[in-house]
């Protein structure tokens, strides 16, 4: 499904587009990643200035010095060109208007045949919907899906579907969530890396909620050691791979959700291709090489990332566990230190000396995991639901369970060279 | 030993590709070349910093495996662009001021005859 996807700054600009009360025009220029199907990121947008214009009674038109100044715009940054505006409405897909296929005859092909690389979008949205074509060279592709990652995430879709009532099981989370809310947990897609203590619990109680569907990603199988801790697992299932276990567990719970398994560690190609999409990519690894890898995948391709660790210390005993909520355009991983060249260096020194990582043969509890897995699942439910409303930038909460205190950390102000290099480059990054 | 001068070396074996890295290095990619033992070819990348004061961290393709389907126990990947390379460490003194960028690309190569 071909898509377009932005941060907060594309959706102050659609806000803008909607709420005008004249025709407006929303120019963006793209980074883009061709992994699959294609997926346009919008890195810089803006209304036309009215000197770009001119508006009569037919809409709007833009001048052929506008052209020309996107084109070299989209040349010097090597970005497509996204161009949208608005049609009245709601509920339904807006349809394109003459003067819009127009239009998309004559700029489309324009801008594929100079700038052939990269995709270029025509989008008209509404309310709810949103229509269009995207191009790459000659190739043409309807638009799939515009999306929007913030909290909630804002999606357009690109076709009416019927409204059906919610099953039963559903009706006591409709009233707390919205009916919308569960049909949007109904369409959405989470990735889980890691399917240990955490990692489990999450699939669990996403399963649980109805998600739509899920993508499990887990390396290891499951060991005697896991078993005071690994949701799923029993001692019938020590050997068996932990994608399979949670993949049971899960499909027990609830029969209508998906699910892939990918019984590998991230990353592979495979697993960029697969995890691109998803609506949540919930992070529950135990390296810090992973975790900054999994850190870099979601900038680069603008998804909102969960990351839950906990780390026991016995002598003196204390539990350091973390919720990271990471979304594009704040603050990632490594600006709130879960990421470091340092802690690096130190991973990789303790596999010199024949250890797996930092946190190999460290104590673990279950119940020291419960509380963050269940945090990270509400994360996930404002995301997609928007049950708590507009939240906005990167969250950090910390758990002490001896204290049993769950506490909001504030972030420090400024992001890492990390956010500004990959933030929404897509695969270029 | 400059960036330049490394890949020009490196470039004896192949062509190489130069990668801005967010931290000012380059990681400068070598064409896949043939490693022995295994029957396939593998990509050499090296993470160059502006100046060579020792051996540069060295890559290979993510999913290169020893004869017997193994990797080194210290193994890790990463991405880049769409890629995934995989580094470990090994005993490899390599010294720029004497040491020429190919022969240091081969040694890599050569860890995964076994």
């Amino acid at each position: 499904m071909s898509e377009v996807r932005g941060a907060h700054e594309l959706a102050a600009a659609v806000d803008q587009v909607l709420a005008s009360n004249r025709e407006e025009l929303l120019i963006g220029l793209c980074d883009f990643s061709m992994l699959g199907n294609w997926l346009m990121i919008a890195q810089e947008c803006r209304l036309a200035r009215d000197d770009e214009v001119h508006r009569d009674w037919h809409g709007l038109h833009w001048t052929g010095a506008l052209t020309s100044e996107v084109y070299v715009q989209a040349r010097h940054s090597g970005r497509g060109v996204l161009l949208l505006h608005a049609h009245g409405g709601s509920g339904e897909v807006p349809s394109l208007s003459k003067t819009d296929s127009n239009t998309v005859e004559e700029v489309l092909p324009h801008f594929g045949m100079l700038l052939p690389d990269v995709p270029h979008a025509y989008v008209v949205v509404n309310a709810t919907h949103a229509a269009g074509w995207m191009q790459l060279g000659e190739e043409r592709r309807a638009l799939g899906r515009f999306k929007v990652v913030m909290t909630p995430i804002r999606t357009w879709a690109s076709t009416s579907s019927s409204s059906e009532a919610l099953p039963p099981r559903d009706q006591r989370q409709a009233a707390a969530l919205g009916e919308r809310g569960i049909t949007q947990l109904r369409r959405s897609t989470i990735g889980i890396v890691g399917l240990g203590g955490a990692g489990s619990q999450v699939a669990e109680q996403l399963a649980h909620a109805g998600v739509g569907k899920l993508i499990l990603v887990d390396g290891d199988v499951v060991k005697d050691v896991n078993l005071s801790r690994t949701h799923g697992t029993s001692p019938a299932t020590v050997g068996h791979k932990k994608v399979q276990t949670a993949k049971a567990m899960v499909c027990r719970i609830s029969p209508e959700t998906k699910v892939d398994v990918v019984a590998d560690s991230f990353p592979t190609r495979k697993l960029l291709t697969q995890l691109r999409d998803v609506d949540v990519l919930v992070t529950c690894v135990d390296g810090v090489q992973p975790r900054s890898e999994l850190n870099r995948f979601a900038l680069r391709y603008g998804i909102p990332l969960i990351d839950v660790g906990t780390t026991i210390t016995p002598d003196p005993f204390q539990v350091d566990g973390h919720l990271s909520l990471v979304i594009p355009g704040s603050h990632c991983l490594r600006c709130a230190g879960h990421v470091s060249d340092a802690l690096i260096q130190e991973e990789h020194e303790a596999g010199r000396q024949g250890r797996y990582g930092l946190n190999e043969g460290r104590p673990q509890v279950v119940s020291f995991n419960a509380l963050l897995a269940s945090s990270a699942v509400t994360e996930v439910l404002k995301l997609i639901t928007g049950f708590a409303g507009l939240v906005r930038g990167s969250r950090e909460l910390h758990y002490d369970p001896v204290r049993g205190a769950l506490r909001q950390v504030q972030l420090a102000p400024g992001r890492c060279r990390e956010c500004t290099w990959y933030g929404l480059r897509g695969d270029r990054a | 030993m400059t960036v330049d001068e490394f890949i020009a070396g490196l470039g004896k074996l192949g062509a190489v590709e130069r990668r801005a890295q967010p931290n000012g290095q380059v990681l400068a990619v070598l064409e896949a070349q043939p490693v022995k033992g295994t029957g396939r070819r593998s990509r050499v990348a090296f993470m160059l910093p502006n100046q060579l004061q020792g051996r540069p961290q060295h890559f290979v393709d993510g999913d290169l495996r020893t004869r017997s389907g193994g990797v080194p126990n210290n193994w890790a990947t990463s991405v880049v662009g769409t890629d995934v390379f995989g580094t470990w460490s090994f005993n490899c003194a390599w010294d720029p001021a004497s040491d020429t960028p190919e022969a240091l690309a081969l040694a890599v190569l050569s860890q995964w005859d076994r």
